[in-house]
């Protein structure tokens, strides 16, 4: 144990300083308590975010500045600063150590539908994307929740919302042969009523839980 | 499912269980951040070494009896809520400065912490899960598992067990929207009252540490000689400490400043008692003690600390703060209102209500233990996090004749602690303070052999200067001879 001459109290931990005053301190006898660890740096985790971001920033730039100084009729530098987005947007989910299955997906489906989409009107326009990749994606979402309900039956509460918010899509993809944006009708419908069907089938088989479910996510 | 509920590490709660924040939690998800964790750790002091293996039983065992605690926090689109966690709880030794803020996923989706160093059990919580009382149960559940599988049946299980069940009936009960008020007309007056702010209170500034670093400082004091010391100025231990924490302020920080706004100490009330509640969430109210004036003495300050006191711990008095929080809570709009907005309007609001005092001061009051392992603890410790705005924060806990004083603190700044420590020895009490400024482990055995080579280096290199030079001044000589 130490002792503060100038403060007149007694340290427990072996400091060669006393913590009030900053005076050296004498030592009474060899007894000390270990009460705290020393610590040596603290925990950061925004440097991984930020480089990652500034990389994102900088090939983005590059990009830009090599399409507008080499003549071309393509704006190709669009695309790849969207890719560049998505790449960013999946590091952060990394990084955040995201670990819901099923914000995920949903992250996915609408971040790939918008890189699809951005890529097929800036290469002509072909509407290819609004056809059929972005009702592809939402029957494929649709089908992958169903998929992991049935493979980890117990969290399956936890995908209600996401089948749910994956039903909404669905039916908002009709939007897309509505307003005149898609031409060919049969994958917006199939779309729509897959996402729908899997909802509904989630409310038939579940009905309690997932409405307890809801009611928390909801409750006001 | 059989499959899961083998892997569970407990299963008490059923899976379907889910509960809101209470009125007083609500706040702490959404002010809180790395600079200010709204985490209090409270630590039991043991007479030998933690062993941590029992120690990771314990916790299991004291979950089983306390599912108020097995919780996971989850957002949902208007509120947050807890949902049951059947993670297994984590248990390390301390790494971290104390109270870091709790990140979700960080302690396997836990509120709490548990970790272990030396002599030292440190129980960390997160202010939303509950607070000191709550806290303060869970933490003799778990040093009753503890003592009982070290060797046998140190405390009965059903001594346990009757513990457990006075809270487990309605241990995830918000006991603030029980006890409210539905008289209209004192609950608008409360209303009314709230909304005329409370004058702006004398802040403590210092040059602030880096990211989550916390001073943490406890001064041990002997409880019979202090409680002498308060009745010889006929006040209350409490009154006693509170009044000295105020003197301390003014006489230190309050007089480098402009001295035209009060001190008010903000002190936390623990409400269990006065509303007959056994709730496991937090249910705590708040009272504040306001001084200003020139030239005041030491008894003055106390007499006015005590006074407030007095007249403030009344029933009805909590009765209105508590119906005024809980009428902002059930307001329709505001309930309706996206989680997101509400929790940028009450970081807005509850920056306001920061300004209108300086400091904090936490008594959690006289610990008890069962007399079988009442001798095998040699103290508590209480600690509490600073804030941004708040950078001292002062509690009190104390257990047989081992008081407690804590200070918790984010500046450079300690003339606050100094004066009320050296005030208290000046009364002639034996005080022993234990910081967590831990030098650097290998500064005694490794440093002072490399400042050795380093010294010896900077010899050898003087050593070859001289030789060149004195070749050069040779040189010249030989070129003018």
């Amino acid at each position: 144990m130490n002792y503060c001459r100038h403060c007149g109290v007694k340290l427990s931990n072996d400091l060669p300083y006393c913590p009030l005053c900053d005076m050296e301190t004498v030592k009474l006898d060899d007894h000390y308590d270990l009460d705290y660890p020393y610590i040596k740096s603290r925990f950061s985790r925004g440097l991984m975010i930020r480089i990652v971001t500034f990389l994102a920033v900088v090939f983005a730039a590059v990009s830009l500045l090599i399409n507008h100084l080499v003549p071309t009729d393509n704006p190709w530098a669009f695309i790849t600063a969207a890719a560049i987005v998505y790449v960013w947007f999946n590091l952060l989910n990394i990084i955040r150590n995201t670990r819901n299955p099923g914000m995920l997906l949903l992250c996915q489906l609408l971040s790939v539908s918008g890189l699809l989409f951005l890529i097929d009107y800036l290469t002509g326009w072909h509407r290819w994307s609004v056809n059929y990749a972005i009702p592809g994606l939402v029957v494929a979402a649709a089908v992958a929740i169903v998929l992991m309900i049935v493979i980890k039956p117990v969290k399956y509460r936890a995908y209600t919302i996401y089948l749910l918010v994956n039903a909404v899509l669905g039916v908002l993809s009709v939007l897309l042969w509505i307003s005149g944006a898609a031409t060919v009708e049969w994958p917006v419908v199939t779309a729509c009523g897959t996402a729908l069907l899997c909802f509904l089938a989630m409310l038939v088989f579940a009905d309690r839980r997932t409405r307890n479910e809801l009611h928390k996510r909801f409750h006001f | 499912m059989v499959k899961d509920a083998r892997r569970r590490a407990h299963n008490y709660l059923d899976e379907t269980y889910w509960d809101g924040l209470d009125n007083a939690a609500k706040l702490f998800p959404a002010i809180s951040n790395t600079r200010s964790s709204n985490v209090f750790r409270m630590t039991a002091v043991l007479f030998e070494e933690v062993r941590p293996d029992i120690l990771k039983q314990a916790v299991e065992r004291a979950l089983e009896v306390m599912p108020a605690f097995a919780v996971k926090l989850h957002t949902g689109l208007f509120w947050y809520y807890f949902e049951p966690n059947y993670e297994k709880p984590t248990v390390r030794e301390d790494y971290r400065y104390p109270c870091t803020h709790f990140l979700r996923y960080y302690e396997n989706g836990y509120l709490f912490r548990v970790t272990y160093y030396h002599r030292r059990i440190n129980l960390e919580v997160f202010h939303a899960l509950t607070d000191g009382m709550g806290a303060t149960s869970f933490l003799h559940c778990l040093l009753y598992y503890y003592f009982n599988l070290m060797d046998g049946d140190a405390v009965p299980e059903d001594v346990i067990r009757r513990i457990a069940d006075t809270s487990s009936v309605e241990f995830d009960e918000d006991s603030f929207v029980r006890n409210t008020v539905r008289d209209d007309e004192q609950s608008r007056q409360s209303i009314s009252a709230q909304v005329s702010e409370p004058p702006e209170a004398y802040h403590i500034n210092g040059y602030k540490y880096d990211g989550d670093r916390l001073g943490a400082l406890m001064a041990i004091l002997p409880t019979d000689k202090l409680l002498a010391l308060a009745h010889e100025k006929g006040v209350t231990l409490s009154e006693y400490m509170c009044g000295l924490l105020i003197w301390s302020i003014y006489n230190t920080t309050y007089r480098r400043s402009k001295r035209s706004k009060p001190i008010v100490i903000s002190v936390p009330v623990n409400l269990r008692g006065l509303f007959g509640s056994n709730t496991m969430r937090n249910f705590f109210g708040h009272l504040s003690i306001a001084v200003s004036g020139e030239g005041l003495t030491f008894d003055d300050v106390l007499k006015t600390t005590a006074e407030q006191l007095k007249n403030c711990l009344t029933k009805g008095y909590f009765e209105r703060q508590i119906a005024a929080h809980v009428r902002i809570e059930q307001i329709p709009i505001v309930r309706f209102v996206p989680i997101w907005l509400k929790n940028l309007i009450l970081r807005q609001q509850y920056m306001r209500t920061q300004r209108t005092y300086t400091c904090t001061f936490s008594n959690v009051g006289r610990m008890q233990l069962p007399e079988a392992i009442a001798d095998r603890v040699e103290r508590f410790e209480l600690l509490l996090s600073g804030s941004q705005t708040h950078p001292k924060k002062v509690s009190l806990i104390s257990y047989r004749n081992n008081l407690v004083l804590g200070f918790a603190s984010t500046i450079d700044d300690n003339s606050i602690e100094r004066f009320m420590i050296s005030f208290l020895v000046s009364e002639g009490l034996d005080v022993t303070i234990s910081s967590n400024e831990t030098p650097a482990p290998s500064r005694s055995s490794k440093e002072e052999p490399s400042r050795l080579s380093k010294e010896k280096a900077k010899a050898e290199k003087a050593e070859r200067k001289a030789i060149k030079k004195a070749a050069k001044r040779e040189k010249k000589e030989r070129e003018r001879q």
